[in-house]
């Protein structure tokens, strides 16, 4: 009986909200669409978004993080075309969620966000993440196996339920291959439910398809199902595959104008990659050329080359994203090399390239020494060349090189003690008007142990940086030490003690007066964290303390928080059979940690989750309330220091619904509700409050058609500022002329406080066994402000 | 005394059948994922003709796999622990208890040949290979085992963990490491060695499925195919 309330109550919000039009759509002048693939915890997420006026982006950055972790994660997303993307890796998806938000640096140095409210409310997106199910073990697809290529000749599905408990009627069992049902066909054996490759006979077609295997209990009810991935090849591949270099691989190129309030500009670009495998070897090449590579800029063409033999060997070139422990390296683009050798007992991680390229600046007008202003960009210049010693310039970018080298000992299954080296410097001579070059060295180590299969996990690592801002005039002399340090003199520490540092760091780092930190006593250029883990009686307890020094850094590591130190607690707890999880969390933390500011902000967060995952018919929920609170114990009537106060509160409530259901045909639908408010009492006074309503419906009306239909509404109040819209997008793909030709298009519009107009189309048609055209048309439209189109045609190449 | 004979035949020799009979294996406990050329295999239930091998075929416990000259069976347990893959000329037993939800006392009992093996790690017991002179105690790797007809044991393990224990001899129990070779020779005499290129081979071969070749036979009836190994 609740049942039925719960399902009319949820299909009567979904009716409500397509018809009265209460829904949110993400608005964005720089991202039209985020897609990601499925989210299971353990699997990774490939979230690719498609940008609009690329052209005006210089980079993306992805900032992720799942429930319980004290902050985001940023990773480079890699922009290829009018499209970026990035892997969130699978050891970092948990439930019940994954949030994330794109952090868009624009050309002309400006930041913005995805979601483009991020900015005001913080609020990110969030996925929810579906956890395993015991289950899951229990039904073991053992043949094909997961992605395995299998010739038509030897192809048979094997499912065996030896797992399963003995309500459960094997006979009842229903196996999909692909759209085919050939529960028909399959055979009983014992545990073993099996399709033989006999009965096959043209039903299952060749290429990628996937296997489901529904298993019903003795009442007829569906007990759990499961799926996996294959490829079927015909019998004449699979034999040339015998030969023993196999490959694949496209050439791509693309020719696209975009048209931003009539300036009319074209573009193109190139891409080519290929992937081979011989024995126990694979190999992967890209190459990507675009005609917005600049001198002026930062690379955008992307090459890269790579080669590994299982686990044991890996060996990248070109553009390549070296994964080190979080404090040293993560997610950031080297160009270089990037090796690993794992022995097992003894491993070594080694990543040596270029992480910014030289951009030379420009003079713009010179000085005598007399007439110099003292300010940042006017600097010493050649004198013989430009006939005055200083000069106003746009400062260049020197060319900055990393090496970091990483050994480590243990396979990580239950020990690895790892010890981190970087060294990062820029290239003093690269460019002639530019300005402090900077040398950065970090150490660090990183421990793990893992007991009891993991179910005890202890990790831990801390590293100490060295930071020099200013190289240009090298190392300093004993003279110079002797007249620069001292008492009475420009920086008061002893001159000795600056050589003997000088002796033992000056082999690694160019010792001077802008090195730092200055008060390393203080631990303030030191960086730790540690976590222990505990696995039991369906609880995952986590423990963790972190502790940042205000100066720690590394070029290897961007967007590190520093000054901040505290606890993390979460837990998460399955209940019924992992169709219930409670998510707790609770986080402490506190900044100032070298009293370099006027007083101690404590920033605690309280995070609570409920998800359902139900095994029958029903949608998922989850439920979640987090508490933000923010102060740092000065007084507003303070006549001093009022100014600084900060005393706020934000509590967020979050609800969603995930449903797969069949009304006369598939559908997926998904609705979420968020709402905000922060209370606050300091001294910026910016009471705030934020609504958001999202539904999207995802439909699959024929194996030709499907459709997505989104719609969402958006409300703010920060002080007497108010901000209402409404957007929705729906659109769908067609397959035609027998699935060589595919069209979809996307139309959205947005009403209220912000006005626009979106419309995409693209068009795909396969001429040849090999070749593609692709046609892409977007229209996008601001009234009043700008419209501009885009327009591009790709020919793709598959050998 | 007739009646006393009588009684006895029935208690001592039909009674005990009828029970062996009511205990034979019923669950497959393996299945033949791959079949190359001439395999051939004994039912754990009816243990006594040998008939051909084919893939998707199901195996009981106690079953016997057989190949021949340039042939290979992949064996799967069918509770996912592990792949076993029969090169040519060897012989192999099956044993195995099926188990609440799973296989208990997995062990292959290898009289002669060369068997790949790859085994997920494993809970509670070990997968065991066992030859007439030697037991290996695997616990989620992968490998080779090797029985001469000279009868000397060859164990190579290419990743994970597992133990050696002779059979003959001193009977001792040797770990092995990753990389590692284990060669008990007739005579109870162990050498614990790295591993060697030729180690290393034959673990490439044994464990690789589709190291195979075709050969085409034009006959009266039509074109013959014949796979076989390299």
């Amino acid at each position: 009986m609740l049942l039925k309330f719960m399902k009319i109550l949820l299909m009567a919000s979904l009716v409500f909200i397509i018809f009265v039009g209460n829904n949110f759509a993400q608005v964005n002048d720089y991202i039209s669409n985020v897609t990601h693939s499925p989210q299971r915890e353990g699997l990774p997420i490939h979230i690719k978004a498609d940008l609009r006026n690329s052209t005006s982006i210089s980079e993306l950055t992805l900032s992720y993080r799942s429930f319980g972790m004290t902050e985001y994660i940023k990773s480079e997303m890699v922009i290829l075309s009018d499209r970026a993307q990035a892997t969130i890796p699978s050891d970092r998806v948990k439930a019940p969620f994954i949030e994330y938000y794109i952090i868009i640096s624009l050309a002309n140095g400006n930041v913005t966000y995805y979601p483009a409210e991020f900015s005001e409310n913080e609020t990110p997106i969030q996925i929810s993440i579906e956890a395993p199910s015991p289950k899951d073990s229990e039904i073991i697809i053992l043949t094909p196996e997961k992605g395995e290529r299998v010739n038509e000749k030897d192809f048979f599905v094997t499912v065996s339920l030896i797992g399963v408990p003995d309500n459960v009627n094997p006979k009842e069992t229903k196996l999909f291959i692909g759209d085919v049902d050939v529960s028909d066909y399959i055979m009983v054996a014992g545990d073993l439910i099996i399709f033989s490759g006999e009965n096959n006979s043209g039903l299952i077609p060749n290429g990628i398809n996937s296997i489901r295997a529904e298993v019903y209990d003795s009442s007829g009810a569906l007990y759990h199902s499961v799926q996996s991935q294959f490829e079927l090849v015909s019998s004449q591949i699979a034999e040339e595959e015998l030969s023993q270099f196999n490959y694949t691989g496209n050439i791509k190129g693309e020719l696209r104008n975009e048209n931003y309030n009539s300036n009319s500009i074209f573009y193109n670009n190139l891409m080519a990659s290929f992937n081979g495998s011989f024995k126990d070897w694979t190999t992967n090449a890209m190459i990507y050329l675009s005609s917005e590579e600049k001198k002026y800029l930062q690379p955008v063409n992307r090459f890269s080359f790579s080669m590994e033999k299982e686990e044991r060997f890996s060996l990248q070139a070109g553009d390549t994203y070296p994964r080190f422990p979080n404090l040293i390296l993560d997610g950031k683009r080297v160009r270089g090399i990037n090796g690993t050798l794992n022995f097992g007992v003894f491993n070594i991680q080694a990543s040596a390239g270029e992480t910014l390229r030289k951009i030379e600046g420009k003079l713009i007008n010179t000085y005598s020494s007399k007439d110099a202003p003292l300010e940042s960009n006017v600097i010493r210049i050649d004198s013989m060349k430009y006939s005055n010693p200083f000069g106003r310039v746009d400062l260049g970018t020197f060319k900055r090189n990393l090496v970091a080298i990483r050994p480590s000992f243990g396979s990580r299954e239950n020990f690895e003690l790892g010890f981190s080296y970087l060294h990062s410097k820029d290239e003093t001579g690269s460019i002639e008007f530019g300005a402090r070059p900077q040398e950065n060295l970090v150490f660090g180590s990183d421990l793990f142990v893992g007991i009891d299969n993991q179910r005890i996990v202890l990790s831990g690592e801390a590293a100490f940086s060295l930071i020099n801002k200013d190289i240009s005039g090298g190392s300093l002399t004993d003279t110079q030490i002797d007249s620069i340090f001292g008492t009475g003199s420009f920086i008061d520490i002893d001159p000795s003690d600056v050589k003997k540092v000088k002796d033992y760091l000056g082999k690694f780092i160019t010792i001077n007066q802008y090195i730092g930190p200055l008060n390393p006593q203080k631990f303030s250029s030191l960086a730790a964290e540690g976590a222990l883990s505990l696995n039991y009686f369906n609880n995952n307890l986590r423990l963790s303390y972190i502790y940042r020094g205000n100066e720690f850094q590394s070029f290897g590591q961007n967007f590190l928080r520093t000054d901040v130190k505290g606890f993390n607690f979460s837990d998460r707890i399955r209940l019924m059979e992992n169709q219930l999880f409670v998510s707790l969390g609770f986080e402490l933390l506190s900044d100032n940690l070298q009293n370099t500011k006027i007083a101690t902000t404590d920033y605690s967060t309280f995070s609570s989750s409920v998800s359902y995952y139900p095994r029958f018919n029903f949608p998922s929920i989850t439920v979640g309330y987090n508490r933000y609170d923010n102060n740092n114990g000065l007084s507003l009537i303070d006549p001093i220091f009022g100014k600084y106060a900060i005393d706020d509160i934000l509590n967020r409530f979050t609800l969603n619904f995930g449903y797969r259901f069949i009304l006369e045909v598939p559908h997926s639908a998904n609705l979420s509700f968020s709402t905000s408010s922060r209370d606050d009492n300091g001294y910026s006074n910016t009471d705030a409050s934020y609504n958001s309503v999202n539904l999207q419906v995802n439909s699959t009306w024929t194996s030709d058609l499907s459709s997505i239909f989104n719609a969402s509404y958006y409300s703010s109040e920060i002080g007497l500022k108010e901000l209402d819209f409404f957007s929705i997008s729906m659109g769908g793909k067609y397959l035609l002329l027998e699935n060589k030709l595919q069209l979809s298009a996307v139309f959205s519009p947005t009403f209220g406080d912000i006005e626009r107009q979106a419309f995409d189309l693209i068009a795909s048609y396969n001429v040849m066994k090999n070749l593609d055209l692709i046609l892409q048309a977007r229209y996008y439209r601001i009234p009043g402000r700008s419209n501009s189109s885009i327009i591009g045609i790709t020919a793709q190449f598959n050998i | 005394m007739k009646k006393f004979l009588i009684l006895f035949i029935t208690f001592v020799i039909i009674i005990p059948l009828s029970i062996s009979k009511g205990e034979r294996p019923k669950d497959p406990i393996a299945i033949a994922k791959k079949v190359i050329k001439e395999v051939t295999f004994k039912d754990g239930a009816e243990k006594d003709s040998w008939n051909n091998l084919k893939a998707s075929q199901t195996l009981l416990a106690e079953s016997e796999v057989k190949t021949g000259t340039k042939s290979l069976a992949a064996i799967l347990f069918t509770d996912g622990s592990g792949t076993i893959t029969v090169r040519e000329n060897s012989h192999l037993f099956i044993y195995g208890d099926k188990g609440d939800k799973k296989i208990n006392n997995k062990n292959s009992f290898l009289e002669k040949g060369v068997i790949g093996f790859k085994v997920t790690k494993q809970k509670d017991d070990a997968f065991l290979i066992s030859t007439p002179t030697a037991v290996a105690s695997i616990r989620g790797s992968s490998g080779f085992v090797e029985f001469d007809e000279d009868s000397t044991f060859v164990f190579h393990l290419n990743d994970g963990s597992a133990s050696v224990k002779l059979l003959i001899g001193d009977k001792t129990e040797q770990e092995v490491g990753e990389g590692y070779t284990v060669v008990v020779l007739s005579d109870g005499q162990i050498v614990y060695r790295a591993a060697t290129t030729e180690d290393q081979s034959i673990f490439n071969d044994a464990m690789n499925l589709n190291n195979s070749k075709k050969l085409f036979i034009n006959t009266p009836d039509g074109k013959v195919e014949i796979e076989y190994t390299e």
